[in-house]
């Protein structure tokens, strides 16, 4: 469904991805985990057209080039990003963040209006608040207000950034239980960035590993969680004890 | 009596300031810059209608949405020869240009129009009407009227039409809008020629009162930019309350003390916000760090 070829991506003057090759295919969960600084959010920015990318790149969507598609172009490919730290519209209601979220299907009015009753039958809390402003929310509402405004465009692919981030235990397992449901009962394809590697190697069907621009490691998820190396790297635990 | 006179007038006076000054607040909030031209714009508008009306001898409901598109045309092509490529510069490059934009601005309108002043009649009729010993013109009237009308208007479009909340959002997550599939460059553009006109349909309604000249700009745009700080360059719902504080202030000063001052009291209240309350006297914080 979604190729990366040998992505390049820089700074100004400095390369931070150096060409990684990174595969997703329909239905999978496939998440992209690594240290601070590795180009994880690069990688999804790049996909989501909002970075410029280095001559030679080539990002193919159902084989369709769209390298150097712009933001807009992208959402109306249908892959949408829910981006690292929420983004969410501070002083727009709920309900009008969700619409922005559809902002490319203005004609579908219907449809826009079912799935709007779709995501508050998903996160109820939403539609308690629906008349609220975005940044009156909690975190945890604020994650999920991000998660469900990058659905209303009806994405084939939605791109998770960081949802994790900030958020109390609790309210992490629910946000990785929603992760999983829309992928099992919407048949959705996610790919996700997570510093939480446990959690999202967990849900994932496969994993890169990212360090310092490069793609260094590749397998299912369940495998990489068995893996010495990112066990002691990305999960904090003593694997030589 | 003579107080509710002048509260009229400045009622009246005060919705034209309110209309100019929230040209600057929606630039600010869109673009991050204040507009230093914004005055030159209403004048723009004014001197549009002086020729369609005046010259060309349109009837003034002709004139009227006439000039509003010439406003719109010349805002987009300010828009696109110094706005634009300026949208990555930094802050006080940005400033800088949107001076230079009034002083180009200025002196055109001094070339082709000279620096004499014009005098231009009332659009809605002379005859003043009395109520008791109050008299009343319709133009203060149609001022509150179309003052009011507008921000009702502007207040529906940007909290219910699909473009007035993609403006909105473009105002408050320029990234997060782009994921969105939102132009910014349209939605930006968009909000410049909507100040731009709201300023232009002011430079309208006050030609009738003030003399029309081609530095008009200068201190119509002082005087909105004072209302705009007054309300709070943060709330768009500041615009008509700084306008309208002002518009009464100025007509209290020269209806009791002297109208020499008249000018003068929109520096003053700049100068008492800018001490007093930084954020402007809608917002609820006590003081601003921002510098």
């Amino acid at each position: 469904m979604l190729k990366l070829e040998n992505v390049k991506v820089a700074y100004s003057n400095i390369e931070v991805l150096h060409g990684i090759n990174i595969e997703v295919k329909k239905g999978e969960i496939v998440t992209i985990i690594g240290a601070n600084g590795a180009g994880k959010t690069t990688t999804l920015k790049s996909i989501a057209g909002v970075l410029p990318k280095k001559k030679g790149s080539r990002i193919l969507f159902h084989d369709k080039d769209i390298t150097n598609f712009l933001a807009e172009k992208v959402v109306a490919e249908r892959i949408s990003l829910s981006p690292e730290g929420r983004h969410i519209f501070p002083a727009l209601t709920v309900q009008d963040n969700l619409a922005m979220g559809a902002y490319l299907r203005f004609r579908d009015k219907k449809g826009i209006e079912e799935d709007m009753q779709k995501i508050f039958k998903m996160f109820p809390r939403l539609e308690e608040r629906k008349k609220q402003l975005g940044k009156t929310l909690s975190g945890g509402e604020q994650q999920m207000l991000a998660i469900a405004r990058a659905l209303m465009s009806k994405p084939e692919l939605l791109m998770l950034d960081e949802p994790s981030t900030g958020l109390a235990p609790l309210i992490v397992q629910e946000i990785f239980q929603i992760i999983k449901k829309l992928n099992q009962k919407e048949g959705l394809t996610i790919l996700l960035v997570e510093q939480n590697a446990k959690m999202a190697l967990g849900v994932a069907d496969r994993g890169y590993v990212l360090k310092n621009g490069e793609i260094v490691m590749s397998d299912t998820g369940a495998n990489l969680l068995k893996d010495d190396s990112v066990r002691a790297a990305y999960l904090g635990e003593n694997v030589y004890r | 009596m003579y107080l509710l006179q002048q509260l009229i007038q400045g009622i009246s006076l005060g919705s034209i300031y309110g209309l100019v000054a929230l040209g600057y607040i929606l630039i600010w909030q869109a673009w991050g810059i204040l507009n230093f031209a914004q005055g030159e714009v209403c004048a723009i508008g004014a001197f549009s209608l002086l020729v369609l009306h005046m010259e060309c001898g349109l009837p003034v409901y002709l004139a009227f949405p006439l000039a509003i598109a010439v406003g719109m045309v010349i805002s987009y092509i300010i828009e696109f020869i110094a706005f634009r490529p300026l949208l990555k510069a930094n802050d006080t490059g940005k400033l800088i240009a949107t001076i230079g934009v009034s002083i180009c601005i200025r002196n055109l309108l001094r070339m082709i129009f000279g620096a004499d002043a014009f005098s231009f009649p009332s659009m809605f009729g002379d005859t003043p009407q009395k109520i008791g010993e109050l008299i009343i013109i319709p133009q203060n009237i149609w001022n509150m009227v179309i003052g009011f009308g507008l921000v009702a208007l502007l207040n529906l479009f940007l909290r219910k039409t699909r473009m007035g909340i993609a403006m909105r959002a473009t105002a408050q997550d320029r990234d997060a809008a782009r994921l969105m599939g939102i132009s910014v460059k349209r939605s930006l553009t968009a909000t410049f020629v909507m100040a731009s006109v709201i300023g232009a349909i002011a430079g309208m309604l006050i030609s009738p009162i003030y003399l029309l000249m081609a530095n008009m700009g200068a201190s119509l745009g002082t005087k909105g930019f004072a209302a705009a700080v007054l309300g709070g360059l943060d709330f768009a719902s500041g615009a008509m309350v700084g306008g309208i504080i002002l518009g009464v202030a100025e007509c209290l000063a020269a209806g009791y003390v002297s109208s020499a001052y008249q000018s003068a009291i929109a520096y003053i209240v700049l100068f008492l916000v800018l001490i007093l309350k930084p954020s402007g006297i809608m917002s609820k914080k006590k003081a601003v760090e921002k510098v």
